[in-house]
């Protein structure tokens, strides 16, 4: 019950300290899903309607990569990043960008694995209909990735949720720097490390609420568009 | 309109994520979960920034990784508690100046029922044996921290082996003193942690040890000789901050009101620190 | 093939032994077809019979495995440029609507053109109105029936007035009364604009209502392409006649031949045919079912040409009609009218005499 209430109070008067947190959350999950979708989706049209060899192995990789354990991707950045890495003289270890960069890594296979089923999910004719219709390799593309919304959403709903809640990748490439780079995951494992339950707890339910929005918005983007 | 609209937004969150840094260079700081965990280390930040002292980014990590951080040229400056480990590291030529900052020492903590009866005895290292003998739970740090690594020295001087009822975290010391708690078994912790942490654990300190088991901490400054990236001369202003007689007398007072006694004993003199002290 | 007047225009497409391979395989040989400006083709084969490949192709999506093939008059290479792909347009068999609006669906082909919102969405308009689908404006893809997207797919293809219009089975699906009503508003709208039209359909009946053109496409080739009628009454060889549904092929030696007619025996019955310029001295005759009429009785002393005391051997009832076999010297079919039929009391054992005229019969 106590702990209920020091929850509720840390929502309303900790604000100072746990929007901004919460807002870092929601630009570093959105920057690594914007560049994940920049390339993934792109990536995921390639595989669908391309006939090339490899295609299928390529697929099958992306599908694989959906389940990469986020500590890993966040030690591949690091691997990169860090000062005797290759790209050490962008000095971008412990900022929200290499935070962004690892969470890409993550949401990546996601889209492109996703984006392929979606589009493959069309059939095989309606990528030649279109052109027979007068489509440019662009116009096509761009009506099959309308046509594919739904799945697309989906996608965006299962990479936003895994960037949202992993705490291993921004940890490691993020250190979990006050004011910088701390996230609501990595400042909830902090809290708990530190006995301040009601805190953590409250970082939690920021979380939970900022997970649910996300997809409530997302969910009303679907409906509307079938309505 | 509306994807565009959306697409738009995207764009001004990625943007809003990499705004530029200020001018004059970060300041990697890596330490200690102990330095986090007891809040020292976000208050002296905020000393330090409201000084005009660079922005510095603190990565709190055990000390076995700040020195490895450190080894990488990742960190630029590092504070840190294992004596020996430390010393190894300076021999080595990574670092350019090591100076003490402040100590408290390691206590031993364990459930109130003490099955081990370590009450009535007067060392840690006759406690250790003790707790072997009964084959009692104990919780290590299990992860190269400072911690840890006093642990193992103590290990070695009282002749003991990890023995069946030994658990190896491999976790921070909250984390530690937590799974202690929950499995009613014994734990060296640093005894700003076990304070800080005190009121939601089970555990006791069932002991005051003759001599002390200290836990000194040292700020050290990476060189720039053996890692040309990094930043020297922010290193150098936040140690000197560290050491300096404003931040030491601060640390003598931190945690009083909270915990009717210090966290921390101030250590700077100033100068650097004799090989082996 | 067409008027020699019309056959100075340059073809909107040519082919010449022109090969199309799929999974690695030859599935159409065209030694020859030109298709002209106005012209409503129908090529009628069974299934497998290469249809779909050959209007994939003149759609410009696959390139021929060999030969030549030239739309308005260039060949389109390997990647034909978007200028050229956009003088055509294809609807596929499947209807394969966005999911969007009708209206939204039609204009496609126009916006993807360049043309702004209302232009394309008056022109869409337009093209709803000539397949009766105005009503259907508004309505999201999925709430359409089968009948009613087909209408929508085929304004769709219709919108962006192409020069060329390729339609695969644009009737496939589709109940009988919906297919006529769609076929007649499809030959409207093609004879009021003048578009040229290439449609595919293994259903002659389809070929009938909507083409002035046919090609058929049998065992790998073009066996026949020419108008229509030339076609039907004509088929150049046994298997394009019994695609076509010529019921009597009868095996004829040719007895003489004169300037108005050319007399055959067909089981040791004389015939006489149409002249034609069939050499040789077999040939098949061909006489399709309707051609055959029946009267009741032996015909007696009345000396008719082509008259053939029959006896029923069997009544089917089919959608066209009565189709009676006949046993005589040789096998006929015939095709009545149910009415026909009723009024001479048709039934099996009955003699009856089977008459058609010698235009009816035709040598191959």
């Amino acid at each position: 019950m106590s702990l209920a209430a020091e929850t509720a109070a840390q929502l309303g008067t900790g604000g100072s300290e746990l929007w901004p947190v919460g807002l870092l959350t929601l630009q570093v999950a959105s920057s690594g899903l914007l560049i994940a979708s920049a390339i993934g989706i792109p990536a995921g049209l390639g595989l669908a309607l391309g006939r090339f060899p490899g295609r299928r192995a390529l697929i099958g990789l992306a599908n694989a990569g959906m389940g990469i354990p986020p500590v890993l991707a966040g030690l591949l950045v690091a691997l990169l990043l860090w000062r005797s890495g290759p790209l050490g003289s962008l000095e971008l270890m412990y900022t929200p960008a290499a935070m962004a960069l690892a969470q890409a890594l993550i949401a990546t296979p996601v889209i492109v694995s996703l984006t392929a089923a979606g589009i493959l999910q069309l059939g095989d004719e309606l990528p030649d209909q279109l052109r027979a219709l007068g489509a440019s390799r662009w116009q096509q593309s761009w009506l099959l990735i309308k046509e594919a919304r739904l799945p697309l959403l989906a996608a965006a709903m299962a990479a936003a949720g895994r960037l949202l809640s992993e705490v291993g990748a921004s940890m490691m490439v993020g250190g979990n720097i006050r004011g910088e780079t701390r996230v609501l995951t990595t400042a909830m494992v902090m809290e708990v490390r530190q006995g301040n339950f009601a805190l953590a707890l409250a970082l939690g339910l920021l979380l939970l609420l900022l997970a649910l929005s996300i997809n409530g918005v997302l969910t009303w983007l679907q409906q509307r568009k079938t309505a | 309109m509306r994807w565009r609209a959306l697409t738009l937004a995207a764009t001004g969150l990625l943007l809003a994520c990499t705004r530029p840094e200020p001018a004059a260079r970060p300041v990697i700081l890596a330490t200690t979960t102990s330095f986090q965990d007891t809040g020292l280390l976000d208050a002296l930040l905020e000393r330090f920034a409201a000084e005009g002292g660079p922005k510095v980014k603190a990565v709190a990590v055990g000390t076995g990784e700040a020195l490895e951080m450190g080894r990488r040229g990742d960190a630029d400056v590092l504070v840190v508690h294992a004596p020996k480990a430390e010393q190894k590291f300076m021999d080595e030529g990574h670092g350019t100046r090591r100076r003490a900052l402040w100590h408290n020492d390691f206590v031993l903590v364990g459930p109130p029922s003490d099955p081990a009866k370590i009450r009535s005895l007067r060392s840690a290292a006759e406690a250790l044996a003790a707790i072997a003998k009964a084959d009692a739970l104990f919780v290590s740090r299990g992860d190269n921290s400072g911690t840890h690594i006093k642990e193992k020295e103590l290990f070695a001087a009282a002749n003991l082996v990890p023995w069946a009822h030994y658990l190896s975290a491999g976790q921070g010391m909250g984390e530690t003193l937590r799974i202690a708690s929950e499995k009613q078994a014994y734990c060296l912790s640093d005894r700003g942690t076990f304070l800080k942490l005190k009121s939601t654990l089970a555990l006791e300190q069932l002991m005051e040890s003759e001599p002390p088991v200290m836990n000194p901490y040292h700020v050290i400054e990476v060189s720039l000789a053996k890692h040309p990236k990094v930043n020297a001369a922010g290193a150098k202003a936040f140690a000197d901050f560290l050491v300096s007689g404003s931040t030491q007398s601060f640390v003598a007072r931190f945690g009083v009101d909270r915990f009717g006694q210090p966290l921390f004993f101030p250590d700077a003199s100033g100068g650097p620190v004799e090989p082996g002290r | 093939m067409s008027s020699p007047a019309l056959s100075s225009i340059a073809p909107i497409t040519s082919m010449r032994e022109l090969v199309l391979r799929r999974g690695g395989r030859d599935v159409l040989r065209v030694e020859a077809l030109d298709i002209r400006q106005g012209e409503t083709w129908v090529l009628v084969g069974p299934n497998g019979s290469g249809k779909t490949t050959l209007l994939r192709a003149l759609g410009m999506l696959e390139p021929p495995s060999s030969g030549t093939l030239e739309l308005f008059g260039r060949p389109p290479g390997l990647s034909p440029s978007l200028e050229l792909r956009r003088r055509t347009v294809l609807a596929f068999q499947q209807t394969l609507l966005l999911a969007d609006t009708a209206l939204a669906n039609v204009a496609l082909p126009l916006r993807l053109r360049g043309v702004d919102r209302a232009g394309a969405e008056k022109a869409a308009r337009e093209a709803l109105e000539l397949f009766q689908a105005s009503t259907l404006a508004g309505r999201r893809a999925r709430q359409l029936s089968g009948g009613e997207a087909r209408r929508i797919a085929l304004a769709r293809a219709f919108a962006a007035k192409p020069e060329l219009l390729l339609l695969d089975e644009p009737f496939a699906a589709l109940d009988p009364p919906s297919r006529e009503a769609l076929s007649s508003d499809l030959k409207r709208a093609l004879k009021a604009s003048g578009t040229t039209c290439v449609a595919v359909s293994h259903d002659r009946a389809e070929a009938l209502a909507l083409a002035d053109h046919v090609g058929i496409l049998l065992g790998g080739k073009l066996a026949q392409a020419g108008p229509i009628d030339e076609v039907f009454r004509a088929p150049a060889a046994e298997e394009v006649a019994r695609f076509i549904g010529v019921e009597n092929l009868l095996p004829a030696r040719i007895r003489s031949r004169s300037a108005d007619a050319i007399r055959i025996e067909v089981a040791g019955v004389e015939l006489t045919c149409a002249p034609s310029e069939i050499g040789g001295e077999t040939a098949l005759a061909c006489i399709r079912a309707q051609d055959v009429l029946l009267a009741e009785g032996p015909l007696g002393h009345l000396s008719a040409r082509n008259a053939i005391a029959c006896r029923v051997a069997a009544l089917e009832p089919s959608s066209s009609g009565i189709r009676v076999r006949l046993d005589g010297p040789f096998p006929l079919v015939a095709l009545l009218t149910r009415a026909a039929a009723d009024e001479l009391r048709l039934a099996p054992g009955a003699q009856v005499t089977a008459l058609f005229k010698s235009s009816a019969v035709h040598l191959a």
